[in-house]
């Protein structure tokens, strides 16, 4: 009886490995670990013609791996030994976190040689494809598949509708407050029900830098959320939203959440006027373009979109991100994989990247083309896609991180204090010193558990004494000190670096 | 002489290899997926793996660093405050029973109705109808809402009638058929502040509620009163309890060592004594327990039966002082409620009217959001079931029993029903527990992401953060076994009490 069930079950197993599809030419088959978006089949295949012009030898079949993006099934297999040949990351923290385990490639010297290195891309993207490893030398880890920077998109027909003047392109805080409390109570005649919103988000980064504030200190060695500039910013954040309702709750983002559309319920709630401005990066007009649509086909002109930065307070700024593609240090076809990256550099790619809205092009010069700049279909979008391609170059900063501690940690301290303070459970100078101190104590427990941080981290404690006695005697700092693309930026800008 | 083999004996020694192979594929299984990453973590729990520095990319191995995880974990602040998270979440599980037993019972009779009352009961369902309709139409979309939601009460009622009970137990029943996830996402929109059913439902009374505070002319007084009612009423439902307990220990239900667990859940409440620093909270409570101990068990009762045991009665007497515990919390919080009604619907001057809750963003209300939901999904779930089965085997002699002896609804219910039920009641407090500890994983994924502010965050979710995006497996691995020992603790209590307040 066993005997038999045992040799049906082999038999069946031999049937269906028989039956399994296999490739049909025999070539390497690599896989890429991205999001389910439809245009990854479009660039495949753009791919799959470029590697057949550019390395005819070299074929390789490249398919998208959409079921395995969690971030969680990532790691796990990445540690296993299973990740997929690409791996897409969305934050150079979450880069930071896979290279901390070895799970990524280092690309320094093949970006050379096949010519995908820092230099073919935004500068501002640095810090989230190029860092210190173990031993502090700058290495690169990754390339971009695209680029993000955010700015506010501003519906102009919903502020022409409530009798407020436009806002402008570069704006202090207190303009910000004084022309969104005029806008919020022409929009909510009705106090009690809120439905129209200045914005539909705190720009806290950008707002935070434009005070000369900063996450960590210049060598990354502490947490500085509790100086003024911490302060201060959480302060603004709970007077926008709970005093003068410029920016909706948690509660009342929620009331409308939806995931219907691409980005889910703020570009429809943008359209419709509840919301004056959104912040948020190009990848926006591929949801408004839709809506765009329904309005041609009723006859309507398009939405007339405008531009303006995040409000600052005395350093205008921007953020920069975007999704990362990295080579698998545990695959097979590890130079073959390179290629890919290679193809994010050529024309073929970019131009698809220009000709879909998602984001900025990786390499910059294909912002500079006039299909970028004047795409034919969508001349309303014209001012928006040129402020978006300078901002990238000019405005936009690279997140800062710190070797000791994880950036999910910090995201996770700095969520729970905003949280707590938002909840009136900690007024803003608590929150910023009680995040303050956790992020402090988890940078001191990593250095307890890998005691091969200690090194590093003394160098920069020395480090950071310098620049200290420095500034505190008003003398400049040498850029080459400071590897924080915030600091070398805003040295630079305040005249504080050599 | 040696003993002789019997021809069936020889058989089964004869099977026992085929068997094993049989058995083969679910051991392998067994071993590979369960008992050796069992075995793995509790390794791990004792070493200082981190997936950061102890993979297959780095040549390292994880150390052996003995209690130090532990050590950690007693001390971090973060642990306790999820470990208390879980707990209160837990806290709304004997409603949760109660609420599946009074469902069982209900679905247990035949509510199969005829003639006029069907027919009133039609009739009231569209008027209801008719009347959400009309307001609807002129613009009161809210107070719509708010019949909308009675007349289907009413129109299940009526189905119900005609139907018979298969109805009643299909509805009851149909949220186990959906899917954790879903239900956590349908529950973000009944939660929905501004938009939900939920809250839509309870902007008319509140905003009754805050008029009539407002417009009295005597505010404080008209306050004063509700809270002094509720007061009242929270302190006889704490001399019920004493009286309860009383009458266990002079029957001897009830031992006396086992008695201060019972007298310490019904004095918890002086926790929560306002504007007094912890130490003082809790210094009273272990006065007022000690005191009552002493009287009750040296100067009330009369002298303990030296037969009795060490801990007689623990098991039913804790279940008395949990049930007489929720009734005084909710009391109290309904006092501090009314109590604080006039400054919070007074504004300079103004009427504010009291809002819902932001449900699952307000760092206090997000906890019982959780609960109010689990509450729903255990009014028809397989406790329920468990409850219809068990009802259907006691024995139909002793209701008939009572009926001769002229017991009442209530009285048949505590005597012959509630005693019969006390196996399945002793399984679903068990496996309550015990899920209870290590639930709240999905929920917070896929509501809060364990906020606001770490509010949801039950230990499961933390194991998993810990685990899987900090890395730390080892930690993540002692905090694991940590809940592995106090389940089992629980367990173990419960079965070695609860088999005596069974066999009782």
């Amino acid at each position: 009886m066993f005997l038999s069930s045992f040799l049906v079950l082999l038999a069946a197993s031999a049937i269906n490995s028989f039956l399994e599809p296999r490739t049909p030419t025999g070539l390497p088959t690599l896989y890429w670990v991205t999001d389910p978006n439809p245009a990854r089949t479009r660039q495949i295949e753009l791919f799959q013609k470029w590697l057949a012009i550019h390395h005819p030898t070299e074929q390789y079949i490249l398919k998208v791996d959409a079921a395995n993006a969690d971030p969680t099934k990532r790691v796990i297999q990445a540690v296993s030994g299973i990740a997929d040949d690409l791996i897409d990351t969305y934050s150079g923290g979450e880069l930071r976190y896979f290279q901390a385990m070895g799970a990524t490639k280092d690309l320094t010297t093949d970006a050379m040689d096949l010519n995908f290195g820092p230099q073919q891309t935004f500068p501002a993207t640095e810090p989230d494809i190029y860092f210190s490893d173990a031993q502090g030398f700058l290495r690169q880890y990754a390339f971009p598949c695209n680029v993000n920077t955010s700015l506010l998109f501003v519906n102009r027909k919903t502020f022409q509708n409530l009798g407020v003047a436009q806002p402008p392109v570069r704006w202090s805080l207190e303009q910000f407050q004084e022309i969104g409390s005029r806008f919020v109570a022409a929009g909510n005649p009705d106090p009690r029900q809120r439905t129209v919103f200045f914005c539909d988000s705190f720009a806290l980064n950008p707002i935070r830098r434009s005070l000369g504030q900063d996450i960590f200190n210049e060598t990354g060695t502490r947490c500085i959320l509790d100086r003024p500039g911490g302060v201060a910013v959480l302060q603004l954040d709970y007077e926008w939203t709970r005093v003068y309702h410029l920016i909706p709750t948690t509660g009342e983002k929620n009331s409308v959440s939806t995931a219907a559309t691409y980005g889910g319920s703020t570009p429809q709630l943008f359209n419709s006027g509840n919301y004056g401005m959104v912040f948020i990066g190009r990848y926006l007009l591929v949801a408004l373009r839709s809506f765009d649509q329904t309005r041609r086909a009723r006859g309507e002109p398009p939405l007339d979109l405008g531009v303006a930065e995040p409000p600052n307070g005395g350093f205008p700024n921007t953020d920069c991100g975007g999704r990362f593609v990295a080579v698998y240090a545990g695959g097979k076809h590890q130079r073959l994989a390179e290629y890919f990256l290679q193809f994010l550099t050529s024309a073929e790619y970019n131009m698809e990247t220009v000709d879909d809205p998602d984001a900025l092009p990786p390499n910059p010069i294909y912002t500079e083309t006039e299909a970028f700049v004047h795409p034919t279909d969508y001349p309303n979008e014209w001012s928006v896609h040129r402020a978006f391609a300078e901002a990238a170059r000019n405005l936009s900063i690279g997140d800062s991180y710190s070797p000791f501690v994880a950036s999910a940690a910090v995201l996770e301290e700095d969520n729970d204090a905003i949280d707590m303070m938002m909840n009136d459970l900690l007024t803003p100078e608590q929150a910023a010193r009680r995040e303050t101190d956790r992020i402090n104590s988890e940078i001191q427990r990593n250095l307890d558990e890998d005691p091969s941080l200690r090194a590093e981290y003394d160098r920069r404690i020395d480090l950071q004494k310098k620049i200290d006695a420095r500034r505190a005697s008003g003398k400049t700092i040498p850029l080459a000190w400071l590897e924080d693309p915030f600091y070398r930026k805003y040295y630079q800008f305040k005249g504080w670096a050599q | 002489m040696g003993a002789v083999m019997s021809p069936r004996a020889g058989t089964k020694w004869r099977d026992l290899p085929v068997a094993l192979l049989f058995l083969a594929p679910n051991l392998l299984g067994f071993l590979a997926f369960t008992f050796f990453p069992l075995f793995y973590s509790l390794l791990l729990a004792f070493s200082d793996k981190d997936l950061r520095s102890h993979n297959i990319f780095h040549s390292n191995t994880a150390a052996f660093i003995g209690l130090r995880n532990f050590e950690r974990v007693m001390r971090d602040p973060d642990f306790w405050r999820f470990f208390g998270n879980t707990w209160f979440l837990m806290l709304g599980m004997p409603v949760g029973i109660a609420a599946s037993l009074i469902a069982a019972l209900l679905l247990s009779k035949d509510l199969k109705a005829g003639g006029t009352r069907v027919w009133l009961a039609v009739a009231a369902g569209a008027l209801g109808i008719a009347s959400f309709m009309i307001l609807a139409a002129v613009g009161e979309g809210a107070s719509g809402m708010f019949l909308l939601l009675i007349t289907v009460g009413g129109a299940v009622l009526v189905l119900g009638a005609t139907v018979g009970n298969s109805v009643y137990r299909t509805l009851f029943y149909i949220p186990n058929f959906i899917s954790g996830v879903a239900t956590y996402l349908l529950w973000k929109k009944l939660y929905n502040p501004q938009t939900g059913p939920i809250s839509s439902l309870l902007r008319p009374p509140l905003a009754a509620l805050s008029w009539a505070v407002f417009t009295t002319n005597h505010p404080f007084w008209f306050t004063g009163v509700g809270q002094g009612l509720l007061l009242i009423s929270a302190a006889s439902v704490f001399l019920l309890g004493v009286r309860r307990l009383r009458g266990l220990l002079a029957n001897c239900d009830l031992s006396a060592p086992a008695a201060v667990v019972p007298i310490f859940f019904l004095c918890l409440p002086l926790v929560f004594i306002p504007n007094q620093s912890l130490c003082v909270r809790y210094a009273l409570l272990v006065l007022a327990t000690i005191f009552l101990w002493v009287m009750l068990t040296l100067i009330l009762s009369r002298t303990e039966s030296p037969r009795i045991r060490r801990w007689e009665g623990l098991g039913s007497a804790v279940v008395y002082s949990w049930v007489f515990l929720l009734m005084e919390l909710i009391l109290l919080g309904l006092a501090l409620v009314v109590g604080s009604l006039p400054a919070m619907v007074h504004q300079n001057g103004t009427l504010r009217v009291l809002e819902p809750p932001d449900w699952l963003n307000s760092t206090a209300w997000a906890k019982p959001s959780l609960m109010i939901m689990a509450f729903w999904g255990a009014v028809g779930s397989n406790t329920m079931l468990l409850y219809l089965a068990a009802l259907t085997g006691i024995p139909p002699e002793l209701y008939e029993a009572a009926d001769i002896d002229g017991a009442g609804r209530f009285v048949r219910f505590w005597h012959i029903v509630w005693p019969q039920l006390a196996p399945t009641t002793f399984f679903v407090v068990v496996m309550g527990m015990v899920t209870g500890l290590q639930g709240g994983f999905e929920m917070a994924r896929a509501m809060t992401n364990g906020g606001p502010a770490g509010s949801t965050t039950s230990l499961s979710y933390f194991i998993y953060n810990q685990a899987f995006v900090l890395g730390r497996l080892g930690y993540s691995s002692a905090v694991a076994w940590l809940m592995f020992l106090m389940v089992l603790f629980i367990t173990i209590v419960n079965v070695k009490f609860g088999n005596k307040y069974i066999n009782e």
